[in-house]
């Protein structure tokens, strides 16, 4: 892969913003799609079969932050003028972002702990709090460094392993 | 991987074998009483998740 520069270290291009644009769109947002979406599947699919009462509904007895960012994000999206453009998805679990999802294996650590271990639950907690920022900057559509750029490549090569984990419990992967 | 330490394993181990007669069922209901939760119970029972959370559901709908 060859380097691409910050367009914004340089003199106005439209060429350079574009070669920005297609190098992190081609190169890495895809990933950042995965992850984000196969912790979602990962964190449905554990709570489902621990939360007994509510199984695919676990989100109702959900307590803390994750909850109050989902009415937050919600309230956005059923905004009047939102009504025009496209819902995230229908578990509130898509109205959340990559944080939000880190307080929710916090919050229910000792259900995790049964499936993946706590030790490899509490890398997985602190990759997530590392993935954040380079993350976000990837999200508000700027331009990350190379260490944040090999943050996203080292997680992305470990993510699918979350989803072997729970293969090898028998639980049932359900996307949410 | 230990998915849990082996103190609780023996306890679990002691309370299976008073209730070797027991039924799976019975024997779901007192491991979760004592606070295993689903997928530890499953993995002390060779069975599958979804089957104890099953028994579980319907036992709490039972007492309702």
């Amino acid at each position: 892969m060859t380097e691409t520069k910050d367009f914004r270290n340089y003199a106005f291009s439209s060429h350079r913003i574009e070669k920005c644009g297609k190098f992190l769109g081609n190169f890495y947002y895809w990933k950042l799609f995965i992850i984000e979406n196969t912790l979602r599947i990962f964190i449905h699919s554990v709570l489902t079969v621990q939360y007994t009462e509510k199984g695919e509904n676990w989100w109702d007895d959900l307590a803390g932050e994750a909850k109050n960012s989902y009415e937050r994000n919600k309230k956005n999206y059923l905004k009047p003028e939102a009504r025009f453009f496209s819902l995230p998805g229908k578990h509130p679990i898509y109205f959340i972002d990559i944080k939000d999802l880190n307080e929710i294996l916090r919050a229910n650590f000792t259900l995790f702990v049964p499936v993946i271990g706590e030790s490899i639950l509490n890398k997985l907690i602190l990759d997530i709090e590392t993935l954040r920022i380079p993350r976000n900057i990837i999200a508000h559509v700027n331009f990350p460094k190379k260490k944040d750029l090999d943050r996203i490549n080292t997680f992305f090569e470990d993510v699918s392993v979350y989803i072997d984990f729970i293969k090898e419990k028998n639980i049932k992967v359900i996307i949410p | 991987m230990e998915s849990f330490e082996r103190t609780e394993r023996l306890l679990a181990l002691i309370l299976l074998q008073n209730m070797k007669e027991s039924r799976t069922e019975e024997k779901v209901k007192s491991l979760n009483l004592v606070g295993f939760t689903n997928v530890e119970i499953a993995e002390l029972l060779k069975i599958n998740p979804q089957v104890v959370a099953n028994y579980l559901f319907k036992a709490k709908k039972t007492i309702k």
